[in-house]
């Protein structure tokens, strides 16, 4: 009936000839063509919500490992980059962050964290964390000894470039000097993670020990529960390079040991008081049958 | 022509006045094609995500069609063929809302569900020409330009549309 197949199209757009609208309008198909029409007048597509798709679209524009749209976010890219510049020297010129507490040689220091938690440090040791994000981030980095006392709540974390130490609630006891990275285990459960195989984990019970990164490069760990009873007060290694025992007295004590590179197989498992020196040589000597001489603060280790 | 900084498609404001003036009608779009919003939403920001990349490239003039091209391409690709059923919102305009008559209220709905089956099952070249310009106020010459076909092409799925809804809701 249509003269051509763009007729109603031509009518709906109001471009028909007069003629031919007229001639429509005769049509007994024209009214339902109308109804048609205010029909779907009355119907529009789903509501748009516009805001919600451009609070995603936000969000997917700020994360680039989207799939096929890695590369180009550079302008708004280099806008967060410079936020975070400037946020970066603001951050520096107002150090609000790290508490640095530092022992001295043969000096001992007991902290209380924020949270309750306590910290026995021994000498030659620092300590960095950040109190106001305490509550958040239990998180501190270690240089040297320390025994902790955790409150339990958040994971509580010890990073020292050996590696890193993560529990929620226990007791321990951690070295950390240089990469070298010794923990035991009081109480509760103590999660040690190497840091140069991130993916070495060991899991500590009480009385357990770990040792890493060490003179030999073997880590060394022990389920042992008979090791020398450690307590506060006193230095504890676990098959330890003799060296290192001694060198761990002479930032104790304030001292010098001559010789001790000599030493640096022989292996020591045991304890020596932090509170007095004379007490402390002999509790190492005596075991691995050496003399020592003391003489103004300078140590001499000879085999016997 | 305004300060030419608010012409660079790079530019934040810009390209969000562009999502604001055509997120819609390529949401739309998507949903006619697809039937099914939350896709269309998720490729509307693909389309999106692509103009910013390309935001050097593209000016404000060139960016509705780039938009265009882009959600059809990303509905290619996405899309097996399968049957659509789409849903659409019931207008209040006054003079049709009758509260007191429910004979009125039930044929109106039933008018809407037939409607949108009829229009859910019209060839898609049909559906989306004849829901571009019904719902989107888009001209033909509009939706020629942005499907990247004559006018005259439009003008035929337009009638021809408009003849298959006919005959589908004759029974009614």
């Amino acid at each position: 009936m249509f003269s051509d197949d763009t007729f109603l199209a031509r009518w709906l757009s109001g471009e028909l000839t007069d003629k031919d609208k007229q001639d429509f309008e005769q049509d007994p198909e024209h009214q339902s063509y109308v109804a048609l029409i205010k029909g779907v007048g009355a119907l529009r597509a789903p509501d748009f919500n516009e805001v919600k798709v451009l609070k995603e679209l936000r969000t997917r524009l700020s994360t680039p490992q989207e799939a096929k749209t890695t590369i180009i976010y550079w302008g708004w890219l280099r806008a967060v980059a410079a936020v975070m510049v400037l946020g970066l020297s603001v951050w520096s010129l107002y150090p609000i962050k790290e508490v640095n507490i530092v022992t001295g040689v043969a000096e001992n220091k007991k902290l209380v964290l924020p949270d309750g938690s306590q910290v026995s440090m021994q000498g030659g040791s620092a300590l960095y964390y950040a109190p106001k994000l305490w509550k958040k981030d239990r998180t501190l980095d270690l240089r040297g000894e320390a025994f902790f006392q955790v409150k339990p709540g958040r994971t509580f974390t010890v990073k020292s470039r050996g590696g890193q130490i993560e529990v929620v609630g226990t007791s321990f006891n951690v070295i950390a000097l240089g990469d070298a990275l010794a923990v035991q285990c009081f109480t509760g459960k103590v999660r040690v993670t190497d840091a140069s195989t991130q993916n070495r984990q060991y899991l500590l019970q009480p009385g357990d020990f770990v040792q890493l990164h060490a003179a030999e490069n073997k880590p060394l760990y022990s389920k042992s529960t008979n090791l020398p009873k450690i307590e506060q007060g006193q230095c504890s290694f676990y098959a330890a390079s003799l060296k290192e025992v001694f060198a761990k007295m002479e930032t104790q004590f304030d001292i010098a040991i001559a010789n001790k590179e000599k030493y640096e197989s022989r292996r020591f498992t045991g304890a020596f008081r932090n509170d007095n020196l004379e007490l402390a040589l002999k509790m190492v000597c005596i075991p691995m049958e050496l003399r020592y001489s003391l003489k103004n603060q300078l140590v001499k280790i000879e085999d016997k | 022509m305004s300060n030419p900084i608010h012409e660079n498609v790079c530019e934040e404001k810009t390209f969000e006045h562009l999502f604001h003036v055509h997120g819609q009608v390529i949401r739309n779009f998507l949903y006619y094609k697809s039937g099914s919003l939350s896709l269309a939403e998720d490729w509307l920001q693909e389309a999106y995500l692509k103009l910013w990349q390309e935001c050097e490239k593209v000016t404000i003039e060139k960016a509705r069609s780039f938009l265009f091209k882009v959600a059809n391409n990303i509905f290619l690709d996405h899309t097996r063929h399968q049957k659509v059923v789409l849903k659409f919102e019931q207008n209040n305009s006054s003079d049709s809302i009758n509260p007191e008559n429910p004979h009125f209220l039930l044929e109106t709905s039933e008018l809407h569900t037939e409607l949108e089956k009829a229009i859910s099952g019209l060839p898609e070249h049909q559906r989306i020409v004849f829901l571009m310009n019904r719902f989107d106020d888009l001209k033909y010459a509009e939706i020629a330009e942005l499907l990247n076909i004559s006018v005259k092409a439009v003008e035929k799925r337009m009638h021809g549309a408009l003849v298959t809804l006919r005959q589908i809701l004759k029974s009614i």
